[in-house]
């Protein structure tokens, strides 16, 4: 067997803790005090320990505590010769296998990477060689290196590293039905096995709840004078369509400014009536606030003074009485609600046609509010703040009929005919786009510089 | 005494509504999710019958809805996705500020995506119901299809609306479905039959982005529609194609691809080209099934009954209607809107072309001596080829909504063109019927073989050419003429016209009318005769009577019918007289309606005169 070695053969097994020992010092101690902390801090000796502390962390860094490595890791079975190992190798090869001392010494033990302030520079020996790397493996292989898809701004999924998502973005949707519920019918099954729970109910939309909100058409087909080139009659029609909408509108627009107009110059206020106004309540006539006072006066005597006098107080004898016919009179309307209750017998006739009466109008009062709501079925529902607006209708003018196609301009837009659609069919709510409101006032100042050139001068 | 008095507001309406804040506290997303929730799972707003009620006494104006539907909505699972959505802005953000560009890479390749798969399941839980709601989906999509990339358009929506718009017109040339075309002044209204179930939709004209006129539109309500609209069409598009065993996506047929390989090199990138070629609609698709040239028929049993022989008549009508451009060979200039013209063209069996240069996919060249009809919109176009016909685009529409092949004549490039009508539109009894509709009605029964408008004006140039001395003669082919109409059209209506004589105030006018109607030409021609001052009053002979025998039990009928009105209960008198005053009002705008085409038509007709008289 051969003999073992240590693989760091600047170690001897005495030092196997201690990598770099320190030799001690010799020589007589010097006597000194340590009465205080501070003396004692100074004069003890913990060279050993700080020793013994910097070794571990050196070890730490180079690879581990020795202690606790594997012996595996630490030793090897030498099974070569001796003599082989002088074999010779050619100087100058010999050179070359031989690290440059420098390099040794910068290496050193440490296997923590240094750190580096950043990347090398662009367009240094290292990026350059790096590039080339990375394109001939792209060439060789497709694989596109994380900065040349930067580069390129390709993600991962167009640089084929990620399988794109779900390529089948449609499918038979309608087709295989009974499956579908057959699997979750079993997962449910499933669940409840395994967590003692079953899943919470969802609620399922009912016809009722899910029913049109409108009895509109989707598409409402525009007025056969819509045409582009519509027949005279069609024409006309719409086209007074378009003025009854047109004159509701201005009649409106006369009435609002009707109501805010100035009143005629005689409706005027005068300077008298001015006076009279600001003098409101200052300058009364005299009768008048006397009768005032008067009320005034009845209104203070209203309110009496609690007093309580030994004669307005009720006697027992007065208390009795007054119960007494409480009493009685209390029996009395018993006992005519008693009489009527038993000859209301009598009375089932009329009272079957009261009730009959009494379901008819209901009935009737139910008719005519479905009748109101079949009325309006069509009109579009109060939904929110602001009401329905309905659009102007799309027209033209006898003398923008053109006749051809090539020479026609279209009228309106088709986005917004939807819009108005959605919101006349009760899906979507009115709403008024809101106007963002300015945060700060703005300011103006006048500056020195601004100042001093002026053209006046 | 002991009763306890029920809380207001705890039961009824005041729990079945919910404020739309309310439930956005309720489902804790914000305003913006909760308003694409709704209009992704179909849930709207509700007026409340009694809104103080449902709004706890208050009266302030709110959106309300039902509670039922916002619990329904917290399940959810694509609210999950909106949160993780939201957290992935922050990050997003978050990493931008912090000037990590890699870090926000990654998390912009795993962008959380949702699917609305499940939701188009729950919302239409058969083929069917899909159909029947594809109105909205249509317009919007192809709506869409027609905007520009701007920022408030989200994602690759114009894209993906054209490719969808591009199959599903596709399907529709191939399923031969289309039914009605309109073109209106807001665009073209399109009407198209699958499985039973009609839909409508409108096509704006191909013109550029108009921002101003849809200025007060919200985008993003309106792309939250479009975003579920695409999906929906999607798997609307797959199922069709199936059904009718194409491939999808589309595929070309093999000569449609020989013919793209030539030509994709010239016009567009390699990438675009079958998606081009797919959008000119010149080509048809390949199917997954080598198909037999004619569908496997499904013999009926037999029956001699008139029901099943109507119906099969009806059959055979629609199906000479599916190949109403068979054989046609239909060359469209450049400056026709292509897209339309060609769609109409296919969809009913025709070949289209146009010029190489305008786009791509041109079946054939101009010079093509087999084209039979060229789609001209100018004035007058430099005519090189005697075998074809020069029309004007509105022929094809025109033709489409006829069900028939129309003559071509009043259709030629120059020419004044005939009105053309709307196929929406289905006349009642009494309504005023423009006479180029009932024209055409007449020509689609097969009674009149000739364009009677057409006829008219030819007559009343002649006339206007011969004055009056030939004139009498045309008259009098046209009297007979619209005698025999006015025969067929008095059978049916001397019912109701009787009806309304009975409950007349002033009966005489209307019998007065009923004379006129009855020979109104005649006395026409009477009136032309005396005119001429009389020469002298003189006592003719009488003439004898005779009853007919037809008319004396129209009078029978005439006059069971005013017993049975007299013996209408005084309940219902008033709902009769009530309906009859509105027929009567129909009719009276009816004749003013005609009164006035006449003045218009007599105005038109003086004033061709006047010209002809200037150009001489």
């Amino acid at each position: 067997m051969a003999a073992t070695k240590s693989s760091e053969s600047s170690e001897s097994p005495q030092t196997l803790g201690s990598l770099f020992p320190h030799p001690s010092v010799r020589g007589r101690k010097k006597r000194v005090s340590k009465k205080n902390k501070s003396a004692w801090r100074k004069h003890s000796d913990i060279k050993d320990i700080e020793d013994f502390l910097d070794d571990q962390r050196l070890q730490l860094r180079t690879g581990g505590l020795v202690a606790d490595k594997a012996d595996d890791s630490l030793f090897y079975v030498d099974k070569q010769n001796d003599n082989e190992l002088e074999a010779p190798v050619a100087k100058k090869r010999k050179k070359e296998l031989k690290p440059l001392k420098i390099d040794q010494i910068i290496a050193g033990e440490t296997t923590v990477k240094p750190v580096t302030g950043h990347d090398p520079p662009m367009g240094s020996g290292k990026v350059r060689r790096k590039e080339a790397k990375a394109r001939e493996l792209e060439q060789k292989t497709g694989y596109i290196s994380k900065e040349r898809r930067k580069k390129l701004k390709l993600n991962s999924v167009q640089a084929g590293l990620k399988r794109p998502q779900a390529v089948k973005e449609y499918y038979d949707l309608w087709g295989n039905d009974a499956e579908e519920k057959d699997t979750e019918k079993e997962e449910d099954e499933h669940y409840a096995q395994v967590t003692g729970k079953t899943r919470v109910k969802v609620p399922v939309r009912t016809q009722t709840h899910a029913k049109n909100p409108s009895i509109l058409p989707k598409v409402e087909v525009i007025h056969p004078g819509g045409s582009y080139n519509p027949t005279f009659e069609d024409h006309q029609q719409l086209l007074q369509q378009a003025v009854r909408t047109e004159s509701k509108k201005v009649k409106a627009e006369k009435k609002l400014e009707r109501q805010a107009r100035l009143p005629p110059k005689r409706e005027w206020a005068t300077r008298r009536d001015k006076m009279k106004e600001l003098t409101e309540g200052l300058l009364e006539e005299e009768d008048e606030e006397d009768e005032d006072e008067g009320e005034e006066q009845e209104g203070d005597q209203s309110v009496p003074k609690a007093t309580i006098r030994a004669e307005d107080k009720k006697t027992r004898q007065k208390r009795r009485k007054e119960k007494e016919q409480r009493e009685q009179e209390q029996q009395k309307v018993a006992d005519k609600t008693k009489k009527v209750q038993e000859h209301e017998v009598n009375r089932l006739k009329t009272i079957k046609k009261e009730i009959n009466a009494l379901e008819k109008k209901r009935e009737e009062r139910q008719k005519k509010k479905a009748e109101i709501r079949t009325q309006n079925a069509d009109k579009p529902k109060r939904l929110g703040r602001h009401k329905y607006e309905e659009p102007f209708p799309e027209f033209k003018l006898s003398e923008e009929l053109v006749g051809t196609l090539r020479e026609f301009k279209p009228e309106g837009s088709v986005l917004k005919d939807r819009f108005k659609s959605l919101q006349r069919r009760n899906i979507l709510e009115t709403r008024v786009k809101a106007k963002r409101q300015k945060k700060y006032k703005k300011k103006y100042v006048e500056k020195k510089q601004y100042k001093e050139i002026s053209i006046n001068v | 005494m002991g009763r306890l008095m029920q809380k207001k507001y705890e039961s009824g309406a005041a729990t079945a509504y919910i404020t739309r804040n309310r439930a956005i506290n309720y489902l804790q997303i914000s305003l913006p999710d909760f308003r694409r929730l709704c209009i992704l799972k179909g849930v709207y707003p509700r007026e409340p019958k009694n809104k103080k009620k449902a709004n706890k006494g208050s009266t302030a104006p709110r959106t309300f809805y039902l509670m039922k539907d916002i619990q329904y909505l917290s399940h959810e699972p694509i609210i999950n996705k909106f949160r993780e959505f939201k957290v992935f802005v922050r990050k997003l953000k978050k990493a931008f500020a912090k000037a990590e560009h890699g870090r926000a890479q990654t998390l912009q390749e795993n962008k959380p995506v949702y699917k609305l798969d499940h939701i188009i399941k729950e919302r239409y839980p058969t083929f069917v119901d899909a159909l029947r709601d594809l109105d909205d989906c249509l317009c919007l999509v192809f709506l869409f299809a027609t905007f520009p990339q701007t920022k408030n358009i989200p994602g690759d929506f114009v894209q993906r609306c054209r490719h969808l718009s591009v199959e599903f017109m596709n399907f529709i040339v191939a399923a031969r479905a289309l039914r009605k075309v309109f073109l209106s002044i807001k665009g073209i209204y399109y009407q198209v039959e699958m499985q039973g179930q009609v839909v409508t939709w409108l096509v704006p004209y191909s013109f550029g982005f108009n921002a101003k006129a849809c200025a007060d539109v919200d985008f993003r309500v309106m792309a939250h529609f479009v975003e579920f609209y695409i999906t929906m069409l999607g798997f609307v598009n797959f199922k069709l194609y199936t059904s009718l065993g194409l491939h999808y996506p589309p595929k070309l047929t093999f000569e449609a691809k020989l013919k793209d390989d030539d030509e994709k090199n010239a016009y567009c990138l390699e990438s675009e080209a079958t998606g081009e070629r797919l959008a000119a609609l010149s080509a048809s698709l390949a199917s997954v099934v080598t198909q037999s040239t004619e569908e496997d028929e499904v013999e009926l049993d037999e029956f001699e009954d008139s029901r099943t022989q109507e119906a099969k008549q009806e059959e055979e009508k629609e199906k000479a209607f599916q190949k109403l451009f068979n054989g046609l060979k239909v060359f469209v200039s450049r400056e026709v809107p292509r897209e339309p013209v060609v769609f109409a063209v296919r969809s009913f069996g025709g070949e289209a072309s146009w010029d190489r240069s305008v786009a791509m996919g041109a079946a054939f060249d101009e010079s093509d001596e087999t084209i039979t009809h060229q789609i001209v919109d100018r004035p007058k176009p430099d005519r090189q080829y005697l075998s074809r016909y020069y029309i004007q685009p509105q022929w094809l529409f025109d033709c489409v909504n006829a069900k028939m092949l129309l003559p071509v004549e009043d259709y030629f490039p120059g020419v004044v063109l005939p009105p053309h009508l709307s196929p929406f539109v289905e006349y009642k009894e009494g309504d005023y019927v423009p006479p180029e509709k009932e024209a055409l009605s007449r020509r689609q029964q097969g009674l009149d073989t000739g364009d009677a408008v057409a006829k008219e004006a030819e007559d009343s140039e002649e006339e206007d050419e011969n004055e009056e001395e030939e004139g009498q003669e045309e008259e009098d082919e046209e009297i007979d003429d619209e005698d025999q109409e006015e025969e067929e059209v008095e059978d049916e209506d001397d019912d109701d016209e009787d009806d309304d004589e009975e409950e007349d105030e002033d009966e005489e006018e209307e019998e007065v009318q009923k004379v006129e109607k009855k020979t109104p030409l005649k006395r026409k021609q009477d009136d032309d005769v005396s005119d001429t001052p009389p020469s002298s009053i003189k006592v003719k002979e009488g003439k004898l009577d005779y009853e007919d025998a037809s008319s004396k039990a129209n009078r029978e009928e005439w006059e069971a019918r005013k017993l049975a009105i007299m013996m209408i209960p005084k309940k219902r008198k008033r709902l009769f007289e009530k309906l009859s005053k509105r027929e009567r009002r129909k009719k009276h705008e009816a004749k003013k309606l005609t009164a006035k085409r006449e003045e218009f038509e007599k105005s038109q007709k003086t004033m061709k005169k006047k010209q002809r008289l200037s150009n001489n």
